[in-house]
């Protein structure tokens, strides 16, 4: 996977004690109601003390102490370090004490780190169902940047369509879920630069603790990571800043006028990072250098397409060390199609509601998305 | 009226990809239909769903060129489907 070892380069801290078991091998025990970005972090500090301290590759065990995910995204995320750790640094690596899921975590059923959950070395086992899995309700695929700027990106959403339908997910649901995945993948792996890899797992069927129709709501969780320098605010930031006005599409220009409107309101918790990253979720606009006129359609357009269908969501991104969530209710277009993630439903006049941005626990080299969707009777129940 | 019918790999039954969608202008229609008259895209009956990316990609030309004015005077696009011809139409406007 490209680029992944920036994740481990761009997230730093102060050393905690090193715990040992017995100078044999580094432990790390996890601790807290869930597993979360903060633990990866503090995982990473304590392998990249330990490749400072010792010279040999002396195993890591990771205890998850049954502790149960915060989301998919972390569950990933910690897939995506043991990778780095067997690929890259040929350290041996063995997670124990993994925990049963719930409708937003249950992936973890069909996660490769189970692999690492045995005596057995099973490294390369673990490199394959890391980088691809199509089985059952598990969907994985690493998409090379070559696959993402080439038509084989459509092959993808295929794929996609088909695992779906298997599932019986409905035609129109599963068309626009394809199609929501290939976008954001061919926008973080073109932009980046950068492979990406998707992950999907659709949940059995559960039943909610308040609905007395007894409905079937099933899970969906989608996955996308792509490592990279470039991170994804940075290309539309570097347009709006660098082009004349007079060579500018109209929405650009307008973009252009309420980065000076929005100046003003940056502060600690709304920064100059998160205007030009929602910018980039303006419908029509693109970071893309060659056409200043022709922009995409905006991914919050084709986010919106979907929790439209969906009982509730929890879907957000992260690009460095800042976050934006996709809050059902802040997902509002004015006349113009423009949307300013706030109540005012406005892009020009108002800053973006508090509740959508956030600092990551994580640094993120790139861009990931944390999609979860909850579908009411969507496919049979097994 | 001069017609494009677009061929692609029997593989495809979808289309994504922005760079994809350019390549395809550029390899099938780019100086190869008169401008001066309308022009019907034909998509071949084996693709089922075009992606946003695609068709941005493929319409940038075009749209960079005389706006999307012209486009929607001088453009027909002919898929599988009413409901596929539509969508298109949608993601280029």
């Amino acid at each position: 996977m490209d680029n992944i070892g920036l994740l481990l380069q761009n997230n730093y801290g102060a050393d905690e004690p090193m715990v040992m078991g017995g100078q044999a091998y580094v432990w790390f025990q996890c601790g807290g109601e869930y597993v979360t970005k903060k633990t990866l972090k503090n995982l990473i500090i304590r392998i990249k003390d330990a490749r400072r301290r010792y010279l040999t590759r002396i195993p890591v065990k990771v205890d998850l102490n049954g502790i149960t995910f915060e989301d998919k995204l972390t569950i990933v995320l910690l897939e995506c370090i043991c990778y780095l750790m067997i690929t890259e640094y040929k350290y041996p690596v063995k997670i124990v004490g993994i925990e049963q899921g719930n409708i937003d975590t249950e992936g973890i059923e069909s996660s490769p780190l189970k692999l690492l959950n045995t005596e057995k070395d099973n490294r390369r086992e673990y490199c394959e169902k890391f980088e691809q899995e199509i089985y059952g309700k598990h969907y994985r695929k690493l998409i090379s940047v070559s696959e993402v700027k080439s038509g084989k990106i459509s092959l993808v959403m295929q794929d996609i369509q088909t695992f779906l339908k298997h599932l019986s997910v409905e035609r129109e649901y599963r068309e626009k879920i394809s199609e929501v995945i290939v976008e954001l993948v061919g926008n973080a792996g073109e932009h980046g630069n950068s492979s990406c890899l998707i992950d999907i797992d659709v949940t059995g069927g559960y039943h909610k603790k308040n609905d007395s129709s007894e409905s079937i709501y099933r899970g969906l969780n989608v996955v996308i990571v792509s490592f990279s320098k470039c991170l994804f605010y940075e290309k539309i930031r570097e347009k709006i800043k660098s082009i004349d006005e007079s060579q500018m599409g109209k929405r650009y220009v307008r973009v252009k006028k309420a980065f000076d409107v929005h100046k003003k309101f940056f502060s600690e918790k709304y920064t100059e990072e998160d205007f030009f990253t929602i910018a980039a979720y303006q419908d029509s606009i693109s970071g893309r250098f060659d056409s200043s006129q022709a922009g995409g359609k905006g991914l919050t357009v084709l986010l919106h397409s979907l929790e439209e269908r969906a009982d509730a969501h929890r879907c957000y991104m992260i690009s460095g060390e800042r976050g934006l969530v996709f809050l059902k209710d802040l997902l509002d277009f004015d006349s113009d199609m423009w949307i300013g993630f706030n109540e005012e439903k406005s892009f020009f006049d108002a800053p973006p509601d508090q509740s959508v941005l956030f600092e990551s626990d994580i640094y993120i080299p790139g861009t990931a998305y944390n999609l979860c969707f909850v579908m009411k009777g969507a496919g049979k129940d097994e | 009226m001069n017609e494009k019918l677009l061929k692609f790999d029997k593989m495809y039954s979808g289309l994504a990809s922005n760079p994809f969608g350019k390549n395809t202008y550029i390899e099938q229609v780019k100086g190869k239909v008169d401008e001066g008259q309308k022009i019907r895209i034909v998509f071949p009956d084996q693709i089922e769903s075009v992606a946003s990316s695609f068709v941005q990609g493929f319409f940038a030309d075009w749209i960079d060129r005389y706006g999307y004015g012209w486009i929607k005077d001088n453009i027909e696009i002919k898929a599988r489907s009413k409901e596929l011809e539509d969508k298109i139409y949608e993601n280029i406007l």
